[in-house]
């Protein structure tokens, strides 16, 4: 009889012959000394070539820092998101006169995130904050003061930035100040720094946007209402097919040096982040980093008169949220994240290939979840698209 | 394709580790098995999910142009965040990472096709399945796998002597 090919004994190891391919290997083998030996070999090959492909898995990971862990300075820096952000809440004067009597149960907290905010604004150098950041993420949202040259950029972002300062500072400062904490998403702009003008370079808007992001509004914020109910209830949305038509919603576009952001509600009160990481060329932008941190004592003030109210409102939220909501086991564990904070949001990476631009989509979502949320968000792009060709 | 999570945990582990040996970087083969899944979400249907994954996979990385863009962006990611780099990499020792190095070298040494099919099959892919993600005839998947094998484990050792002998060397 011939001697058995070498494939044919590979494929014998391997488990991929008929059975009655199998017999005859097998007969053959056990006359045949050489083929013996071959398949002796053999087994030598597949068992080293199985353990020299494992040393591959040596690659260490972290090459690029996928999301900043939490940092002592991140919670500085966090705190001073706050600040900022309830600075904007409080910041009509009108507001300020009538809350004096409410402000006196003051929280100290926001106390504390004034005196942070104001502690960390010299850190926050121009020069640190113009270069792109994307392992900063997390801290990203009270950094973000930018503007572009306002003879040549389009400044679409300001104007839309300065009329959402306008509405929802009157909304959240105005009208009761529950709806601010209650109604998802929360997204605030702030319009804070405007004492800073003494720079040359002109400004297109004046303004300083600072947007929560879907992870501010899930990690920063415990008491902005991420009840588990309530994530189960996306999660359903998202992976039962009959309720997937639920459309993916622009909440806010705040834009941050070096990135595109947006902010899109996939569900009611569950938001997910898209961070589009853009070519810039540091010598087009103007950074105003230091203007976002200053708060003056006025606004500081109403930053306390705010705090005060708001927040124990929104804790309150969570907490009948948490009454009526299943336990936390009861939420299926997350896949094998690609990058997970402790907090619990999940950031997906990817390369747009129309753009060559690298995407961050994070939430608090599993990462299949996020992939899910991803392929509706490009539907809807692509949607959107074609839509503005067609007037 | 609606059953995304499924999918998803099924296979990801296995298409990144395959993706991770072939490119060597966990986060760039993080990044294909995204765009992967991403792809079958597309799909109305797929009839063998883990060969249809794992040829979308290797299609994915043998864009060239996609390749080297994705390369250049890497790149500009490393340098824009390496000074912020706080994940430190887990240990190593020194002889761990010259094995890896080794590996690394003789894998790529191989001929493409004879490659993929072993990081398949390495991955549980059956005779069939290989067949099918690299277009080659079933029939020839053993013949494929026994010179991908074998030419590996000879090029590995003949860099392992190699390097002894340099050590030798430098030691007298």
């Amino acid at each position: 009889m011939q001697h058995l090919d070498e494939g044919v004994i590979h494929s014998w190891l391997d488990g991929a012959l008929s059975a009655e391919e199998v017999a005859r290997v097998k007969a053959h083998v056990d006359e045949c000394a050489q083929c013996a030996a071959a398949v002796a070999e053999a087994r030598g090959f597949v068992a080293a070539s199985s353990r020299i492909l494992t040393a591959l898995d040596n690659v260490p990971k972290g090459v690029v820092p996928e999301v900043a862990r939490a940092k002592p300075r991140n919670w500085a820096v966090w705190r001073a998101a706050a600040a900022v952000l309830v600075v904007a809440l409080g910041s009509l004067a009108v507001l300020s006169e009538r809350m004096t009597t409410r402000g006196s149960v003051a929280d100290t907290a926001p106390m504390s995130a004034v005196s942070k905010a104001n502690a960390s604004a010299p850190d926050q150098s121009a020069t640190d904050t113009a270069r792109p950041e994307p392992s900063r993420a997390v801290v990203a949202a009270p950094r973000v003061v930018m503007t572009k040259p306002a003879a040549t950029a389009p400044a679409a972002n300001s104007p839309r930035a300065a009329a959402k300062i306008a509405n929802q500072g009157t909304v959240s400062g105005v009208n009761e100040s529950l709806s601010a904490a209650v109604s998802p998403p929360l997204v605030v702009t702030a319009d804070v720094g405007r004492e800073r003008q003494d720079n040359a370079a002109p400004r297109s808007a004046g303004s300083v946007q600072t947007a929560l992001s879907g992870r501010v509004a899930g990690a920063v914020l415990p008491s902005r209402a991420y009840g588990i109910g309530e994530t189960q209830a996306a999660r359903g949305a998202l992976s039962d097919p009959a309720s997937a038509p639920t459309s993916i919603r622009v909440v806010d576009t705040p834009r941050v040096i070096g990135e595109k952001r947006t902010l899109y509600e996939v569900a009611p009160g569950d938001t997910v982040l898209l961070a589009e990481q853009l070519h810039m060329q540091l010598d087009t932008v103007v950074v105003r980093g230091t203007a976002a941190t200053r708060v003056d004592t006025s606004t500081a003030r109403q930053i306390r008169l705010r705090g005060a109210t708001s927040m124990p409102t929104a804790a309150d939220t969570q907490q009948k949220q948490a009454a009526t909501s299943p336990p936390a086991a009861a939420v299926a564990a997350a896949p094998a994240p690609l990058a997970q904070t402790p907090n619990g949001i999940t950031t997906i990476r990817w390369t747009d290939p129309a753009t060559g631009n690298v995407m961050r989509l994070s939430g608090r979502h599993s990462a299949a979840e996020l992939l899910e949320i991803r392929r509706r968000i490009e539907q809807q792009r692509t949607a959107e698209a074609a839509a503005k060709k067609k007037p | 394709m609606t059953d995304v999570e499924r999918l998803f945990r099924t296979y990801n582990a296995a298409l990144v580790r395959y993706l991770t040996r072939r490119l060597g970087d966990r986060d760039w083969a993080e990044e294909v098995a995204q765009e992967t899944f991403v792809r079958a979400l597309r799909q109305t249907s797929i009839q063998n999910e883990r060969a249809w994954l794992f040829a979308v996979a290797t299609n994915l990385v043998r864009d060239e142009a996609r390749k080297d863009m994705r390369r250049r962006k890497h790149l500009a990611l490393l340098a824009e965040e390496e000074r912020d780099t706080i994940v430190e990499p887990e240990e190593t020792t020194l002889e761990r990472a010259q094995e890896a190095a080794m590996a690394r070298k003789a894998v790529d040494g191989l001929a493409e096709r004879d490659r993929l099919a072993l990081l398949m099959r390495e991955e549980g892919l059956d005779y069939n399945e290989i067949a099918e993600a690299l277009e080659l005839s079933p029939g020839s998947v053993g013949t494929t796998l026994s010179r991908a094998r074998r030419r590996l484990v000879e090029s590995y050792e003949a860099l392992q002597k190699s390097r002894e002998e340099r050590e030798k060397n430098a030691a007298s």
